[in-house]
């Protein structure tokens, strides 16, 4: 059951109409049974496997909290507990995420006993784990207590809107907001409803538009030019942007009409001045579990030059990984820990070369910052979006040696983009909209800009995004709505 | 909460109107000459025959030799297989009377059961609310998911040209068909490269979900007092066809597994590419002639089949 789909559109009334109606004390039980049934629509047997992280992380947790650390042996089993914890979650990550990946490599260098087994990657796999190992890791550090509640843990692990994609929550906000009674609360629920409205539009109206074009050049990549392939490049950066936005802004969203705040997981990222600002406005949520989890440990910034800027490279070499079992995801992922160990060794000179030439951040400087820093991030979505590497060098090299900037003033080759003209002028007047948008949300979110409207205009908003979701929306081929991009991680 | 229900319900009344400015988009559509069929069908007061099948009737059977042959009023309810035949037997329920004769031709019983493409369910139905109390409850589900297809088809028709409701080109619009149903006339020609679309086999697996359907439907057909048969779909001739031998033990099963008369053989429905149109399943004018005159041989011979039964 996807946002975007009609079993969505039955499914969440129904449940949020109950859960207002029924008693705070078992608003609770509820939402874990619709976040269950949520996700056993995309599989009955996942729901064994998100019981199995469940009860290991939360039996794990009890277990590390009963044991006190006064005794020297009792710390080393407080380890071991975490320690147990971390390899039964990741070890069920690797099987059904990596080990078609590890089997291939493993052939490469000549292993060729080792069976494969033939999964299909449960959805949400890679967002819960990380919620779950987040949560242990927390109780380990005495940040938070463990839940002695496995219901209400099972609900921090389960809940739906954030469930198979995230934002990764951390158990400090969502289980603390579990434990609380919610009221309903009109305005609340309103900008609820706007943010998934919102969200609804940037996948249906942007995302999927984009990706008719992006899947035409991308596949048929050797028909076209230079500045085709470059154009497909950028519109993947705004297809994979809406796409993975707009889930988190109806996921945001539907958090918030049943009363829970979710962390923000995007803040305008292609308005970033540098590779580390992107990583501040990009997927957050996934940014900070991979700082406070994994780049703290290894040493964060309380270390060499040289010992932090590998770090960089092993976080985002995982991150990579994280994304998918693939060397072109590890590829994009060190490109990105390339930028910045580089922008990390260059910055005092950079600094100094400001100094000499006497420049200052002015907002002409910022715009060349944010042009820069958004092509640096579109080279890097190229091997993203192509899995081989091979062809995503040939993708590169066209773009370099054949760039025919002419033919972007050709009709003819607007034409064979996927798209008729018309609608291919809609898309790019909806950009603007686009753009528009994140310009507001610079200042204030846009629930609180709308909010601010007087009624007639918040209607005509409510009312011409919903227009423009019907009549300039791209919806799925035959029965499958278009899935979301992340789904697939 | 008062105040957003009916925030929402302002919402719906707006979606509803937008909904009825764009839809129905299909009113020219070969889909909606189902309306036609189901009119005409429900003009007829004496007893007549029903044709039941996909477009293999559609585009294969003449019905005014069939009238003047048997001196009965035919309609030819053949639509589409991609709809699913088991929408297409639920929705001739409403037109079966006393005294009818229903001859069911399907291109094949290894189809599963219920709508098999809901864009073409929707056309079929959005301009027909009475068919609406003839869907199986089964069906609803496929109905709700394509709905956004559906809506998406007709918004696309309204954007690029209104006035122009989902007209193909003959014979695959409303007006390409008759009084009676048929596909009037495509010529005499075979316009398939190479005389044929594919070489898969005719079928002769046997969904028998899909038998229970068509029993089930044969029983609401015999309360209402009528009688159901079935008869064979033309069968385009090229190597690697199923062989003779395969399509009689094939009929055996269905005349064991079917609570009605299987009145054809195969062997009269296996013809040459001459006889086809546009795909393995429609005829052009010269095959349709002949299939018919089978037909009416067929139907001739059961009923002097049921006459000797009955008079003993």
């Amino acid at each position: 059951m996807v946002f975007n789909s009609m079993s969505f559109l039955l499914f969440f009334p129904i449940v949020v109409l109950i859960y207002w109606i029924l008693p705070s004390k078992i608003k609770w039980v509820w939402l874990l049974i619709a976040s269950y049934y949520f996700y056993m629509s995309w599989n009955a047997l996942y729901v064994v496997l998100i019981i199995f992280v469940t009860v290991v992380t939360f039996l794990a947790a009890l277990c590390i909290e009963k044991m006190d650390n006064d005794r020297n042996k009792r710390k080393s089993y407080r380890r071991g507990a975490l320690i147990i914890s971390l390899i039964l979650t990741l070890g069920l990550l690797c099987v059904f995420k990596y080990w078609g990946f590890i089997i291939e490599n493993l052939k490469l260098i000549g292993i060729k006993n080792i069976s494969s087994i033939d999964v299909i990657l449960p959805v949400g796999i890679s967002f819960y784990t990380f919620q779950a190992i987040g949560y242990v890791v927390d109780v380990y550090r005495g940040e938070v207590n463990a839940e002695k509640n496995i219901g209400k843990y099972a609900l921090y692990i389960a809940f739906f809107p954030q469930l198979v994609a995230g934002p990764i929550e951390r158990s400090k906000n969502l289980l603390k907001q579990i434990h609380e009674e919610h009221a309903f609360e009109y305005f609340g629920v309103r900008n609820g409803l706007i943010q998934m409205l919102w969200g609804l539009f940037q996948k249906i109206v942007l995302a999927d538009t984009a990706a008719v074009i992006v899947n035409q050049v991308f596949t048929y990549y050797g028909s076209y030019a230079g500045v085709w392939r470059a154009l497909a490049a950028i519109l993947f950066a705004l297809e994979i942007y809406c796409d993975f936005a707009g889930y988190s802004n109806i996921a945001i969203g539907a958090a918030r009409v049943l009363g829970f705040e979710l962390m923000d997981n995007f803040k305008q990222p292609y308005f970033a001045t540098s590779i580390q600002d992107f990583w501040r406005r990009w997927h957050i949520s996934l940014s900070q579990w991979f700082r406070d989890y994994v780049y703290i440990p290894l040493g964060g910034n309380r270390c060499s030059k040289f010992r932090r800027n590998l770090n960089l490279m092993i976080i985002f070499g995982l991150s990579g990984l994280w994304h998918g079992a693939g060397w072109n995801y590890i590829v994009w992922g060190l490109l990105h820990g390339l930028y910045q160990v580089i922008g990390n060794v260059t910055k005092k000179f950079r600094d100094w070369l400001k100094q000499k030439c006497k420049i200052r951040e002015t907002p002409m400087y910022k715009l060349g910052q944010m042009i820069g820093t958004f092509f640096l991030v579109v080279f890097a979505w190229i091997f993203f979006r192509i899995e081989s590497l091979e062809s995503a060098f040939e993708y590169i090299e066209g773009i370099l040696k054949n760039f025919a900037g002419g033919e972007f003033f050709e009709k003819l080759c607007w034409e064979n983009l996927g798209l008729e003209i018309v609608d291919l002028m809609i898309f790019f007047i909806m950009i603007g909209v686009l753009i528009v948008v994140s310009l507001i949300e610079r200042k204030k979110t846009l629930y609180k800009w709308v909010s601010e409207q007087n009624l007639c205009e918040r209607w005509i908003i409510y009312l011409g995004l919903i227009v423009c979701i019907l009549l300039f929306g791209t919806y799925g081929n035959e029965y499958t709505q278009t899935q979301f991009i992340y789904f697939q991680f | 909460m008062k105040k957003m229900l009916i925030k929402i319900f302002v919402m719906f009344c707006f979606l509803y109107l937008i909904a009825g400015c764009i839809m129905p988009r299909y009113k020219e559509s070969y889909m909606a000459a189902f309306v036609d069929k189901y009119n005409y069908a429900q003009s007829i007061d004496t007893p007549k025959i029903v044709l039941v099948g996909d477009s293999n009737c559609a585009f294969g059977i003449d019905s005014e030799m069939l009238e003047k042959e048997l001196n009965m009023p035919v309609v030819n309810m053949g639509l589409h297989g991609g709809v699913g035949d088991t929408f297409l037997m639920d929705c001739t329920k409403p037109i079966i009377k006393k005294g009818d004769i229903v001859i069911m031709a399907w291109a094949g019983y290894e189809r599963g059961v219920g709508i098999t493409d809901g864009p073409l369910a929707w056309m079929v139905l959005e301009d027909n609310a009475e068919l609406w109390k003839y869907v199986n409850t089964k069906d609803y589900k496929v109905l709700y998911d394509s709905f956004p297809i559906y809506l998406k088809k007709c918004i696309n028709i309204w954007r690029r040209d209104y006035k122009v409701q989902g007209t193909a080109p003959a014979p695959y619009n409303r007006r390409s068909f008759n009084l009676y149903g048929d596909i009037d006339t495509v010529g005499t020609e075979n316009i398939m490269d190479g005389g044929y679309v594919d070489t898969v086999p005719y079928p002769t697996a046997i969904n028998y979900e899909h038998i229970r359907y068509m029993n089930d439907y044969v029983s609401y057909i015999e309360q209402k007092g009528a009688v159901a048969v079935v008869a064979f779909s033309p069968i385009i001739m090229f190597d690697g066809q199923t062989s003779l031998d395969e399509l009689n033990e094939h009929k055996k099963q269905l005349v064991e597994a079917l609570n009605c008369s299987v009145i054809s053989n195969f062997e009269d429905y296996l013809y040459p590419t001459d006889y086809f149109y546009d795909t393995n399943y429609h005829l052009n004018d010269m095959g349709k002639v002949y299939r018919t005159r089978q037909l009416i041989k067929d139907i001739q011979m059961w009923e002097t089949a049921r006459l000797e039964d009955n008079n003993n």
